[in-house]
């Protein structure tokens, strides 16, 4: 059971659909049999097979505990009984989830902007958006942070390490 | 001890005992301790943001570094464990059941002196016994060749699958899916790319530390943030005088102190085994030969003794596999194979072979390091309340930038920064669904030394297959890999029958 399963099993709240559950549990193991065959198809053929004896015994056993895996989690989600629609399931996890959510939308946004505007801009753009995401609003406390954040990575990695993060337009 | 032991212990100690060394060992137990106080902010992560910092420095330095902060990071835990019923880090969950009670009876001070004396004292003897065993342990090590190698891979990777999570199968998932992972780069022999996705970031090898930043400290923001605050509770009040008096309290059960530092150092020294197992284990020794054991969690200073005592000495005792074997005994050891691969030390029995000076110097830095803990415990414990009680929106925004920026500073490369992010959420999709992210690091970590083992034993054999059930270590290790995944399955059924046994005769 995963913590979110276990969050609606303490909560008395709807069991999500099947489908959904599915999805989730599934993603892991399923990323890594995605990988197994485009690596097979990347290689078979082109490199010889010598060379490929060790990666191809990888994916073998890969491949085998993935499907025992997959074959448990399928028997228990056949017993799943969900009182929920995909749609409803995947909302309430959306909800349930928001400030990782939101988070990972901000975090998504700070890495994109380094390179246009500049690490130290998009770091101070990141920062004041987490903590809102986070539930600070206090814009006193959120300037002096972000500024005593601001300085130490300035000071550690530009003065101290010599690094030359990427620069913006206004040399930030 | 051998002659040619006392002369590489001194050699370790004039590489150790230089004002640099000494300044960062200062640091990194300080920024150790605070970040182990954070409650939910692990050793292993606290190592991971801090694997990045040590870039620049020459391999000694960064190593010892490390091992300061492991050793600050492990006892930071006891903090919040002592003032606000909250464990720092696994290795404390023991402490909160005798130092939590004694807190609540006013004796706050003593529970901190307790845990610092009891710390130390147990970091230091197991320093001194690991330091001892360095070398019988690299006599051992001559004896593996590249198949012995290949196989003791595959047997770390089984052994940390069983010892690590609840479930065999999904360990050894993630431990095979960073083998993939690691194989991802071009052919070690003929240069030809395998699957790099046209990223040149992937073209010779994949960057294990924004993998091991991502997978670790990344993460864990996904949880932190959804923390508003992690307590509110910053009234309780400490004394010197009454932390020197459990200070003084500690020294004063000397056998209870060893005890469960034995059982630290052993449990530690197990591949896959934690400080969480090695401490429950010693405070449930503590109380069973107690002649009060129905005061142990009710606020008896022995029972932090226990605790603390023992898992300073996993610190210590998990190293031994690290160093020896290349197979990690905890979270926080298997960061420190990722420091050791980045200074250019490659993990495994060669370690032993090639960098025995290398590894007295980390052993002899947990002895040193523990002296500086003493010191700053004493110093700062009082006042950390503070910290453990810093809200998650300001820890969150900090970790974030200082990993990104961590990241960018190996390869000066936004790739680096991306694949931190996406490893960050698979390992928290990981996290969500049972697996556990030690196996998968440890694979990528690994994967090319086990590679370049298979490829050299199916040279030097013809590609016979046969080749790796060549030699008694080979064959030893195979069978052990094979009880290691039978033993849990077959334990469960012996259980089965005797619960049924047990049901029918009642």
């Amino acid at each position: 059971m995963t913590s979110t399963e276990a969050d609606n099993a303490a909560t008395n709240r709807p069991t999500p659909s099947t489908s959904a559950v599915a999805l989730f549990r599934l993603a892991f193991p399923l990323a890594g049999l995605v990988l197994a065959v485009l690596y097979i198809d990347s290689t078979y053929g082109r490199i010889r097979l010598n060379n490929l004896y060790y990666p191809y015994f990888v994916i073998g056993v890969l491949g085998a505990l993935t499907l025992s895996v997959f074959a448990t989690d399928l028997r228990q989600l056949v017993d799943h009984e969900g009182e929920q629609s995909f749609v409803d399931s995947i909302r309430e996890a959306a909800i349930q989830w928001k400030r990782s959510i939101g988070f990972t939308i901000v975090a998504i946004a700070y890495l994109w902007l380094i390179e246009p505007i500049g690490f130290f801009l998009a770091t101070a753009v990141g920062m004041v958006g987490v903590m809102l995401v986070g539930g600070r609003r206090d814009p006193v406390w959120i300037s002096i942070s972000t500024l005593i954040i601001l300085v130490f990575v300035y000071v550690m990695f530009v003065q101290i390490m010599g690094l030359r993060p990427p620069r913006g337009p206004l040399g930030l | 001890m051998t002659p040619l032991q006392v002369e590489i212990i001194t050699q370790a100690l004039g590489v150790l005992l230089t004002l640099e060394n000494m300044v960062f060992i200062a640091i990194g137990v300080t920024f150790g301790m605070l970040a182990g106080s954070i409650p939910g902010f692990t050793g292993t992560n606290t190592v991971a943001i801090a694997l990045p910092f040590t870039l620049p420095m020459t391999p000694e330095i960064a190593l010892v570094t490390l091992s300061a902060i492991y050793i600050g990071a492990n006892y930071g835990g006891a903090i919040p464990a002592v003032l606000i019923n909250t464990p720092g880090t696994a290795g404390a969950t023991a402490t909160v059941l005798d130092a939590y009670p004694m807190s609540q009876k006013g004796q706050a001070s003593k529970a901190l002196g307790i845990s610092i004396s009891a710390s130390v004292i147990g970091g230091m003897i197991s320093a001194v016994i690991i330091l001892f065993m360095l070398q019988p342990i690299g006599e051992v090590a001559f004896l593996f060749s590249n198949r012995e190698i290949f196989v003791l891979g595959i047997f770390g990777l089984t052994a940390v699958a069983v010892a690590i999570g609840d479930n065999i199968r999904k360990g050894l998932v993630a431990g095979f899916i960073g083998l993939l992972i690691a194989a991802m780069p071009v052919d070690p022999t003929t240069g030809q790319r395998r699957l790099d996705f046209g990223f040149f970031g992937l073209y010779d090898s994949v960057p294990f530390v924004p993998v091991v930043v991502g997978l670790f400290a990344i993460s864990e923001l996904f949880y932190l943030i959804n923390k508003t605050a992690i307590s509110e509770d910053n009234s309780v009040t400490t004394t010197y005088r009454d932390i020197f008096e459990g200070v003084r309290y500690a020294i004063t059960r000397p056998f209870a102190v060893v005890r469960s530092m034995g059982i630290g150092l052993l449990i530690g020294s197990m591949p896959g085994a934690g400080t969480s197992v090695a401490n429950f284990v010693s405070w449930g020794a503590a109380k069973s030969t107690s002649d009060d054991p129905d005061s142990f969690g009710e606020g008896n200073p022995d029972g932090v003794i226990a605790s603390e005592a023992s898992n300073s000495a996993v610190t210590a005792g998990s190293l031994v596999p690290t160093l020896a074997l290349g197979i990690p005994g905890s979270g926080t050891t298997a960061v420190m194979l990722a420091a050791l691969l980045l200074h250019g030390l490659r993990p495994g029995p060669q370690l032993m072979q090639e960098f025995t000076l290398e590894a007295n110097v980390i052993i002899l830095s947990l002895l040193v390091a523990n002296v500086f803990l003493l010191i700053a415990a004493l110093a700062v414990s009082k006042y950390l309340v503070r910290v453990v009680t810093m809200p998650a929106n300001l820890i969150v925004p900090a970790i974030l930038a200082l990993t990104v920026i961590g990241a960018f500073a190996m390869r000066s490369s936004m790739f680096d920064v991306w694949l931190m992010f996406l490893f960050g959420i698979i390992g928290f999709v990981m996290r969500e669904n049972g697996y556990s992210l030690i196996p998968l690091i440890l694979g990528i970590i690994l994967g090319p030394i086990i590679e370049g083992s298979f490829l050299r034993s199916m040279l030097v054999s013809g590609n016979d297959p046969l080749y790796f059930f060549g030699s008694s270590i080979a064959i030893l290790l195979w069978v052990l890999t094979v009880l290691a995944l039978f033993i849990q399955p077959i334990s469960n059924v012996i259980r089965g029958v005797i619960a049924n046994r047990t049901d029918y005769l009642n």
